[in-house]
């Protein structure tokens, strides 16, 4: 009988850890959102860059259809590329594909979101939300953390060590 | 003693020219005009307005060593990035930076009316002007200093503005003395306003 009771507990410990585990794979197991920012505007500045990481933990290529923020009228993809020092941004008109394992950064100097038409300035410590809409994954809201100026630039830095980290 | 007052011209001649060097080899200017005299001359006479609504002519840079760099409020990245850079290494100058002065110039005056301008550089006010006016008038004054400016229409009848993110520097007597990149090293920066507010 002792052992019985053992069994059971033992399933029932086993259930509960393989019911947990298979919980913890659900947060992972489609698209993980992190490291959401936003730099604070300046007065009277119209439009806001957003920056994030996405990063695809499921078998299925997925894809960043449409972005909207309560703070602004539009909101979209761009990609930003210097060429002879010469900037260069350009909205994704096909969205951003965020391929099956992978992680793709939005940061500082290359892919960001942007935000257009604000109806309010992002105010340094007042986080605002953002819904992107995946083709897979669907609508996903996210909290943007807004930093200050200072903030911003070495939290770029850190973006940038990201990047590296991702190209090894 | 004219021996020596030949020499003292001389190591003078050779300081300014290793100065001119210096800042020349930092950065290559995308347009050059020879003026023969070691540093090219670049620019040209304006008559805009400022972001405080006064007029603002070509006669504003006289006499100071000056920053200039071009862009638009409608920009997320390089326009607020480079407008704290450069207010920041200004206050790190601190009694260095003498009469170093420095502009932010709309590719986008439709747009960046001298209200709007005014208020999106004012955190920045203490070491930043601003300058707008007729298009046509801005887009002179780009090409007279090498800067690319590029309007391109957009989805919804909206439009960006391609345009060159450099700083560029140019010394109290008029001359072009090279450039500071967009996000160059913050001591390399630093040290070009050095040079020209010194020459």
């Amino acid at each position: 009988m002792k052992k019985l009771l053992t069994v059971f507990a033992l399933s029932a410990a086993l259930g509960t850890s393989l019911f947990s585990h298979a919980d913890d794979q659900a947060d992972h197991h489609g698209l993980m959102i992190t490291e959401a920012w936003s730099r604070v505007t300046t007065p009277g500045a119209k439009v806001g860059g957003g920056y994030l990481k996405i990063t695809n933990h499921s078998d299925n290529d997925d894809h960043l259809e449409s972005v909207a923020s309560d703070h602004s009228a539009k909101a979209e993809v761009h990609s930003m590329v210097m060429q002879d020092d010469v900037m260069i941004m350009r909205p994704l008109e096909e969205g951003l594909a965020i391929p099956a394992g992978e992680t793709v950064y939005l940061a500082p100097g290359g892919l960001h979101l942007m935000f257009m038409q604000l109806r309010q300035p992002h105010v340094v410590g007042e986080p605002f939300d953002v819904t992107l809409s995946f083709k897979h994954a669907g609508e996903k809201t996210v909290s943007f953390e807004v930093l200050s100026m200072r903030d911003s630039m070495a939290r770029e830095t850190q973006s940038d060590d990201h990047a590296e980290e991702h190209k090894h | 003693m004219k021996a020596l007052r030949y020499t003292l011209w001389a190591a003078v001649v050779l300081a300014v020219a290793v100065a001119g060097a210096m800042v020349w080899t930092l950065n290559q200017p995308g347009q050059t005009n020879s003026s023969g005299t070691g540093a090219p001359t670049l620019g040209a006479p304006f008559s805009l307005v400022e972001a405080n609504g006064e007029p603002i002519s070509e006669r504003a840079f006289a006499g100071r060593p000056t920053a200039l760099f071009f862009g638009f409020t409608q920009c997320p990245e390089v326009c607020p990035v480079s407008l704290y850079e450069v207010s920041t290494l200004m206050d790190e100058l601190g009694a260095e930076r003498r009469d170093l002065q420095a502009f932010f110039i709309s590719v986008d005056p439709e747009r960046d009316t001298p209200e709007v301008l005014e208020s999106y550089i004012s955190p920045f006010a203490d070491n930043i002007r601003g300058i707008t006016g007729d298009l046509s008038g801005i887009l002179a004054l780009a090409k007279a200093w090498g800067i690319h400016v590029e309007k391109l229409p957009l989805a919804d009848g909206d439009y960006t503005v391609d345009h060159t993110a450099s700083v560029i520097l140019v010394d109290r007597a008029g001359k072009f003395r090279g450039t500071i990149a967009y996000r160059e090293n913050h001591e390399t920066a630093l040290e070009k306003l050095k040079l020209i507010i010194d020459l």
